[in-house]
């Protein structure tokens, strides 16, 4: 579970990267500017595995209203251009280019509701905010071993 | 005396057919010539992308770096492009080296370069497939440089400014004055190219 978290982040930021990284003409002219997804992806697996921190979630959504925004921001409320930008940025980025927009969003589509299912159901070591009930048939009337 | 006439309108409509396969690029054959016409025709995609990113390629083959670069994917390799270009009729400047790049205009023979497809009713001009911030006249040149082409494998067929690996560039604007020095940007038009990956025909016709 831990793996699909950091998958999910690190292509969060690898899409909010290569969005900035495409505002350079002489770069994106020079660079598949859409391998930042895949790279960010792996170096955030790498680092979230040696780390003993937990997968920061509000840190992860923060990222995802970044990246909206930058969207936004960069293409304005384009519904096409909204629509082609992240799709040709996924297929540049993990060569997939025998695909078409409709089937490329699906994919991104998917990917993100299965990433936000994850980043929502956080690990059991993390879940502090309430107890877990316990099993059925488990005896909670044990004698009290004070004399 | 009804199946002599049919077979005698089989027999006249197969030329008509086979001048008409030849006349459009297919997948199988994504080049054309037209000697009489001085023209050549090629399939190509819409690349969507490049509606909403500036970029200064203009048709590029999909197996070269900049495959995925261009407003078009050019469907036809950098070689049968040159060699189709020479056969027509039309001459090489090969002024531009990658040393002068940046102070030399493409020269060699002009084309006027347009562009159809199914249901456009008619063939854009090149100005009007691409939107060019300075609204100059987009000059298409022969450049030529085959071999740097061959060496740098970039599969670039047109660019929007006057390139040393290119096959054929604009005359209007220097190596740089898109990607580095700011001086115009270029995008497809999405108010008149149809929808990524839509097959069309680009045409250059000697002037």
């Amino acid at each position: 579970m831990k793996i699909l978290r950091l998958t999910f982040i690190g292509l969060l930021a690898g899409f909010i990267l290569s969005i900035l990284a495409g505002r350079s003409i002489w770069l994106e002219m020079r660079v598949n500017t859409g391998l930042l997804l895949p790279l960010a992806a792996v170096i955030t697996i790498i680092a979230g595995t040696f780390s003993t921190r937990q997968v920061p979630t509000l840190a992860a959504i923060g990222m995802e209203i970044f990246l909206v925004c930058l969207l936004l921001f960069v293409y304005g409320w384009d519904p096409d251009a909204l629509l082609i930008i992240p799709a040709s940025t996924f297929k540049e980025g993990f060569f997939l280019s025998a695909f078409d927009v409709r089937t490329l969003n699906s994919i991104l589509a998917a990917v993100f509701l299965a990433g936000n299912a994850v980043l929502f159901n956080p690990p059991e070591s993390s879940r502090h905010w309430y107890r877990r009930r316990p099993p059925s048939g488990f005896r909670t009337d044990r004698p009290d071993p004070s004399p | 005396m009804n199946k002599f006439l049919y077979m005698i309108a089989i027999l006249l409509l197969l030329p008509v057919q086979s001048v008409f396969s030849e006349i459009s690029p297919t997948p199988d054959h994504p080049i054309t010539i037209d000697k009489d016409a001085k023209s050549v025709s090629f399939l190509a995609e819409v690349n969507g992308k490049y509606f909403y990113q500036p970029t200064r390629h203009f048709a590029v083959h999909p197996d070269g770096s900049n495959g995925d670069k261009s407003v078009l994917r050019g469907l036809v390799p950098v070689d049968d492009f040159y060699n189709a270009l020479i056969a027509i009729g039309a001459v090489a400047g090969e002024n531009m080296t990658l040393k002068n790049k940046e102070v030399t205009y493409v020269e060699g023979s002009a084309f006027t370069v347009t562009v159809t497809w199914d249901g456009a009713g008619k063939s854009y001009g090149i100005d009007e497939v691409v939107v060019e911030s300075n609204k100059k006249p987009i000059t298409m040149k022969f450049g030529g440089n085959q071999a740097t082409a061959k060496d740098k494998k970039t599969g670039c067929l047109l660019c929007l400014d006057s390139c040393p690996v290119g096959i054929v560039s604009n005359a209007q604007y220097t190596y740089g004055a898109i990607e580095t020095r700011n001086e115009v940007t270029m995008k497809g038009n999405k108010d008149i190219l149809p929808a990524d990956k839509t097959k069309v025909i680009v045409t250059l016709k000697l002037i």
